[in-house]
């Protein structure tokens, strides 16, 4: 059971398999050198010449890291990375900021980390499909089978508290909610409200209603649906959207939300989140932002030209939405975890459309108070492989995401994430990255 | 269901109406009619179903005569839905972007309109999406070539395209119109080259930029996995065999240079191009192995012609697990969510796709086999019903109360019920992933609250073009007060609600004086119940 004081987990979904060799870039890597060219992100101060201007630094990387740590806390500096200059506004929240409050006891800023190389080794036998990766890593495996309810779901299940506990940012909750209870996926949180009643006061409506769902089996997920929906009414009314003023605001903080669409849904999220109660306490809410799909259109760079620059345009609001997400709720007294994340990464090799192919390891990054920032964690980066030599075609899966979900939970939350029954049976041991405080 | 009571009404109800098998408490009986009625158009009417069973004294034979006329929707009497749709959509000119102000200019027919047409008379990314959406919603209600209309939705999720992927606001349209309507109910070999040819899926699934030497896999992967045979149907790619040939590569070498026409210039924008040119096209004729792990082994040899790219599309299309994808697709569009139950697997999936398979992918066909009348009781609808996915709810709705079709199409942006689409999440063609949206209770079940905001507007007659005023309601309401929600259990699913919520549902009418405004309440939580968001009848 999950204290009342628990942080607030905020997952992204990267829909479609985003490139995470364009995100957390290992940009001295000469596989990664021979085999990308539009879209390849290049070393510091190594950027494509430009005739008459030199080297064009819009397409090298920002150095973040000399190298990662693995399990034991050993620090491998043999592979330096970085973040293309689109993900730019993520660099202050990776080095952390000056002032270091101390949490249980030991000092650290918080802010972002990264995990490359990260996927679901369960997915390799499914052909490299996206629906197949999503419902892995969304049930998550038990043996030989896919689970039946996701892992918010088993992370919630049996919890107190007032509906919802689980909320997604969507018309259709995802598959890591599937078979959740007060759980609410709507896209206008703000307007979530019964239609007027005939006899106000009085219900008729809603009881006619919920009698009617009632008759329905306890399992049903129309009944579950409908007195999730009833009970969120007072929920979600009591949260003020309208007013909800970022402490990105008050305290003088950098980044604000953006208005895109993601921006905008955080907002909404960050608003339930940090609702003093008593009506509910959210505990994991889930956007998801498509589009990382790039079998084309894979810039992630700024030409210049003012066009639209697909990927380049989707990291720039990403980062904008983490850095908002940072100054705004590491103001607030909830601690707080952010967890991005996708279904795969993309091939090594760049196709002939300026994009890349469904491939398999991706990266994972994660953002919160209690996270031990400005660190890139594995499990055992193994490099990039020789994309020539029939079946190396992908980056390696050297980390399980599990893992890294796991962690959180069970240093945030308190609650066992390996072995049978378990949010995640198929992990053996609680061997963490160390990627929480 | 307290008996007594449910007899009473039922059988008054029937001295109402004459011959309707209603619920009785319990399991009602099944009626082949309704049945059809149900699953075959785009949401119950009394009226379609009283012309149904108009068409002959043996309901049996009806039943077929009903199930011919629509597979032969050009026969349909009466039908003027084209004249009305090319009329309607070619009077409005937005004078305001981005405020939607629209005049009647009399040009801009958009549902005649070519892709380089659409270019011209829009700017890009606006309104084309917006008027798909309402000639798929107002034809969806109105036309009499229901099944036909319910056959085009099937292919337009089947094929997913996303409405707002880069060129598909003017390549859209024409792909329903070209590409979909006219195959919706031909031959599925036919179609699946016929869209694996359009601009709108090679623009869309990048099959446009696959070219020699750098092939891209995005068309190849997803014309296997999800348009013909299925992610498990033996087919490989590297990471499940290491080293070995991926036949999504294969595939995708094979359909190198089929693309498009993308110059404005040229007047026949959108129009296909096989760039097999073999000093400077972009094919590849290369040696092309697939398949052979399993069964359908072929080897394309030095292929300079689009046939052999055909005849791979072909026999994809024709394979037994191509067969039982659709098959199995289908059942769970029109008759039930149960598809893992064995009895459904056995007596309904295998014999559509054996049909399907032994038609060689006729269309007409796989449906008669569908909804064979004797295959009814096997998919036990009461047991096993089928939900409403956010679409039919909102056509269902709309045809169940009969209402009209306006006179004239007036709209802005909250008109009809696009914004109702787009609050439950499927707006058709705005789901931005290749395998469309899904199709069953779990996945819609987050929807509820939308349901009952758009059931109240409808029944408060609060939405533009759907009216829903006293003339149009009053026709439906029966002679007698007392049997007003069972006569609209009648009018909204031909009887087939659970007879709990019916009784309740004349308790609330009743409690609240029969008054208009509880009337229209009672229709609203009528359409709102645990028993309407799912097909039983």
């Amino acid at each position: 059971v999950i204290d009342m004081t628990s942080d607030l987990t905020i997952v992204i979904f990267q829909a479609g398999g985003a490139d995470g060799l364009s995100m957390c870039v290992p940009y001295d890597e000469p596989h990664l050198q021979a085999s990308r060219e539009m879209t390849l992100i290049y070393p510091p101060g190594e950027g494509p010449d430009v005739p008459g201007e030199g080297p064009d630094e819009s397409r090298e990387a920002i150095h973040i890291a000399d190298g990662w740590y693995d399990p034991t806390g050993t620090f491998h500096d043999n592979q330096p990375f970085g973040i293309p200059k689109s993900m730019a506004a993520l660099k202050r929240l990776f080095d952390g900021e000056d002032e270091e409050p101390c949490i249980l006891g030991q000092c650290f800023p918080g802010g972002l980390a990264f995990v490359p190389g990260v996927g679901a080794v369960y997915s390799l036998d499914f052909n490299r499909s996206h629906f197949e990766a999503m419902k892995f890593v969304e049930f998550s495996p038990d043996g030989d089978n896919i689970q039946s309810t996701g892992w918010i779901t088993r992370l919630l299940q049996d919890e107190p508290g007032n509906s919802p506990l689980a909320f997604a940012h969507a018309p259709l909750r995802p598959d890591s909610m599937r078979g959740a209870s007060k759980t609410i996926a709507t896209p206008s949180p703000q307007t979530f409200a019964f239609p007027t009643e005939l006899s106000p006061g009085l219900e008729t409506e809603q009881d006619f209603l919920s009698t009617s769902y009632g008759r329905l089996d306890q399992e049903d997920p129309l009944l579950i649906a409908w007195n999730d929906t009833r009970a969120s009414f007072d929920s979600l009314a009591a949260v003020d959207f309208e007013n909800y003023t970022t402490a990105a605001d008050l305290a003088g903080g950098e980044c604000d939300y953006p208005a895109s669409p993601l921006g905008q849904a955080l907002k909404r999220i960050a608003a339930m989140g940090s609702h003093p109660g008593p009506e509910f306490e959210l505990r994991v809410a889930h956007a998801v932002v498509g589009g990382w799909d790039t079998h084309s259109d894979q810039e992630v760079f700024d030409d210049g030209s003012g066009e639209p620059r697909n990927m380049h345009d989707k990291l720039v609001d990403l980062s904008a939405c983490l850095c908002a997400l940072w100054d705004d709720l590491k103001r607030r007294p909830r601690k707080f975890n952010v967890i991005v994340m996708t279904e795969f990464g993309r091939r090594t090799s760049e196709n002939g459309s300026m994009g890349t192919d469904h491939g398999t390891g991706s990266c994972m990054m994660v953002l919160g108070d209690c996270i031990r920032n400005g660190r890139i964690y594995s499990e055992g980066w193994t490099g990039v492989p020789d994309p020539t030599v029939a079946g190396s075609e992908d980056l390696p899966i050297t980390t399980d995401y599990q893992k890294v979900i796991g962690e959180i939970l069970n240093k945030r939350y308190g609650v066992t994430v390996h072995g049978p029954g378990s949010v995640f049976p198929d992990l053996a041991a609680p061997d963490f990255l160390g990627i929480v405080v | 269901m307290k008996a007594g009571a449910g007899g009473a009404a039922a059988a008054s109800v029937m001295a109402l109406t004459g011959r309707h098998a209603l619920a009785q408490g319990g399991t009602p009986p099944i009626d082949n009619m309704r049945f059809l009625i149900n699953r075959a158009t785009n949401g119950f009417s009394l009226a379609e179903y009283d012309y149904a069973l108009g068409l002959d004294p043996d309901p049996d034979v009806a039943y077929d005569m009903w199930l011919e006329e629509q597979l032969d929707p050009d026969g349909l009497v009466g039908e003027d839905w084209q004249a009305w749709e090319d009329t309607q959509f070619c009077r409005f000119v937005d004078i305001d972007p981005p405020n939607g102000v629209f005049v009647n200019t009399g040009l801009h027919c958009i549902a005649q309109m070519t892709p380089t047409e659409i270019v011209d008379a829009y700017a890009p990314g606006t309104y084309p999406p917006f008027f798909y959406t309402l000639m798929r919603s107002y034809r969806a209600i109105f036309t009499r070539r229901q099944l036909e209309d319910r056959m085009i939705q099937f292919w337009m999720d089947h094929f997913n395209i996303d409405a707002e992927a880069s060129a598909q606001w003017y390549l859209l349209i024409p792909f329903y119109r070209d590409i979909i309507r006219p195959n919706a109910l031909g031959n599925f070999k036919d179609l699946v080259v016929a869209m694996s040819k359009s601009s709108a899926m090679l623009s869309y699934l990048n099959n446009d930029v696959n070219v020699a030497g750098a092939p891209n896999e995005n068309f190849a992967r997803e014309v296997m996995e999800l348009h013909t045979m299925g992610v498990d149907c033996g087919y490989v790619d590297t990471p499940a065999n290491p080293g070995g040939t991926s036949d999504i590569k294969e595939l995708a070498k094979l359909l190198t240079g089929w693309t498009w026409e993308t110059k404005h210039s040229s007047g026949s924008l959108g129009e296909f191009i096989a760039d097999f040119d073999p000093v400077t096209g972009t094919h590849d004729p290369s040696t092309v192995p697939l398949w052979s792990g399993f069964g359908y082994s072929r080897n394309y040899t030095a292929d300079t012609t689009l046939t052999d790219g055909e005849d791979a599309l072909r026999t994809m299309a024709g394979t037994a697990c191509t067969a039982l994808n659709i098959a199995t697709k289908l059942v769970r569009h029109f008759l039930t969510d149960s598809i893992d139950d064995p009895q459904v697997f056995a007596n309904v999936i295998v014999p559509v796709g054996i049909k399907f398979r032994q038609s060689k992918g006729d269309i007409k066909d796989t449906l008669r086999e569908l909804f064979k009348r004797s295959r009814i009781a096997s998919v036990d609808p009461w047991n096993k019903p089928k939900f409403r996915d956010p679409f039919h709810y909102l056509t269902g709705a709309a045809r169940a109360l009969q209402i009209p079709r306006p006179a004239t199409l007036e709209f802005d942006y909250g008109v009809l019920n696009v914004r109702y689409l787009r609050a439950l999440g499927e707006v058709p063609q705005n789901w931005p992933a290749p395998d469309g949206p899904p199709d069953g209770p779990s996945d819609w079940a987050d929807g509820l609250l939308q349901r009952a905001i758009y059931a109240y507007n409808l029944t408060d007659n609060m939405i533009t073009g759907l009216s829903t005023s006293n003339s149009v309601l009053g026709p439906l309401l029966g002679s007698q007060l007392s049997e007003l929600a069972q006569r609209f259990n009648l009018v909204l699913t031909g009887g087939s609600l659970d007879a709990d919520d019916v009784t309740e549902a004349q308790a609330f009418v009743a409690n609240n004086g029969y008054s208009g405004p509880a009337i229209r309440r009672m229709i609203a939580l009528l359409l709102t119940s645990a028993s309407y968001q799912q097909m039983r009848g």
